[in-house]
């Protein structure tokens, strides 16, 4: 009986293990309510020109630089 | 989307100002789901998707710092923002040539990569499919692959694993690509050459996954795509070819060469080489 639970609980372990492989694979997973909040907060406390004069023209006043974004999409909609 | 979350936020905000433009009608731009912004969304690896996403840190004027192609973690976004914020110091620098700037551009972009830590590297891998893109399309022309000998016929077979010390990683690519554009305007850099890797359809079909992270194969086939809807026309165009050639019994190296991306073709001003190295028309931005 003990051997038989010890066989038993050493084939979960053996399981378990080689299952973690597979499952550390998968992507973590962004809700879309986190992903929604996330966008909003880039897309509200961040001003994004459309023109690349305009930014030009403010770097130069601010003395920054420019983070210029090309993607497929709007930021603030679908991507 | 890694730039909203931190330390990348704050450095947005401190450093720079932002601006965004729409490439879905790029002819470089890629394939991908279509997803609203409350749907899904999986962290990636750096580099991943460079033809639907590209960042660009310039100097105030317009010049290229840095590009980065496709998604960036954003502790490695903060440190190549550090990064262009060195190489602008040299752009301005009224004391130095045209010449001397150039040449610590490149310097300094190749230098660069050995001061990557072994975590960026790590997460910097190509995905394994743009490797198979990669090993299948260009396999003796890629600046990609570190090294040819290390890929077999039989690791192309399906079921086939290519081994990871074959091809660079993506941090190394990129740096690699900088270097050989030293302080390019905007409206004239190749960005069609620049972001020639790997799949021009990336979806990782957020919205589609199971509660496990396994993908619902028929929610993703039936899920909507944007971006550049001639890419899958190519992709099948080029596997036609391909497949023809094999019937032919032609020999492997051309069929090796059989890019998905035409070159010398594309409308809206850009024209590439083979060699990645461009000849823009001035873009109007």
């Amino acid at each position: 009986m003990k051997n038989a639970l010890l066989t038993a609980s050493m084939t979960l372990v053996m399981l378990s293990t080689q299952c973690l492989p597979v499952l550390a694979k998968m992507p973590k997973i962004v809700p879309g309510s986190e992903a929604y909040s996330r966008v909003s907060e880039l897309t509200k406390d961040i001003t994004w020109n459309h023109s690349l004069d305009r930014a030009e023209a403010q770097a130069k006043k601010e003395g920054k630089m420019i983070f210029w974004v090309q993607m497929l999409g709007d930021m603030a909609g679908a991507t | 989307m890694s730039l909203s979350q931190e330390p990348a936020f704050s450095a947005l905000q401190e450093n720079f100002v932002c601006g965004v433009r729409d490439i879905s009608n790029e002819p470089y731009a890629g394939l991908s789901g279509r997803h609203e912004t409350s749907g899904n969304a999986v962290n990636t690896t750096n580099g991943a998707g460079p033809h639907n996403l590209q960042l660009f840190m310039l100097s105030a004027d317009g010049t290229v710092l840095e590009c980065l192609p496709g998604f960036w973690n954003p502790s490695d976004l903060v440190e190549e923002m550090k990064f262009a914020g060195q190489l602008n110091q040299v752009w301005l620098d009224p004391h130095l040539s045209s010449t001397q700037k150039t040449q610590d551009f490149r310097q300094m972009q190749i230098a660069h990569i050995q001061e990557h830590s072994p975590q960026m590297v790590r997460r910097s891998k190509m995905q394994g499919f743009d490797q198979k893109y990669e090993a299948e399309h260009r396999l003796n022309t890629s600046d990609t692959i570190a090294n040819r000998n290390m890929i077999t016929p039989n690791m192309l077979a399906p079921g086939g694993k290519l081994p990871q010390e074959a091809f660079k990683t993506c941090d190394e690519i990129m740096h690699e690509r900088m270097a050989s554009r030293p302080f390019v305007p905007i409206q004239r850099f190749d960005v069609a050459a620049y972001v020639e890797y790997g799949k021009p359809k990336y979806d990782k079909h957020e919205d589609a996954r199971n509660s496990d992270g396994s993908v619902n194969k028929e929610m993703a086939k039936a899920a909507p795509t944007m971006g550049n809807q001639d890419v899958l026309a190519q992709e099948r165009m080029q596997m036609r070819k391909k497949r023809r050639m094999q019937m032919d019994g032609s020999n492997s190296n051309d069929m090796n060469n059989v890019s998905s991306y035409p070159t010398n073709n594309y409308t809206h001003g850009y024209t590439t080489t083979s060699t990645g190295n461009a000849q823009n028309s001035v873009r109007n931005y």
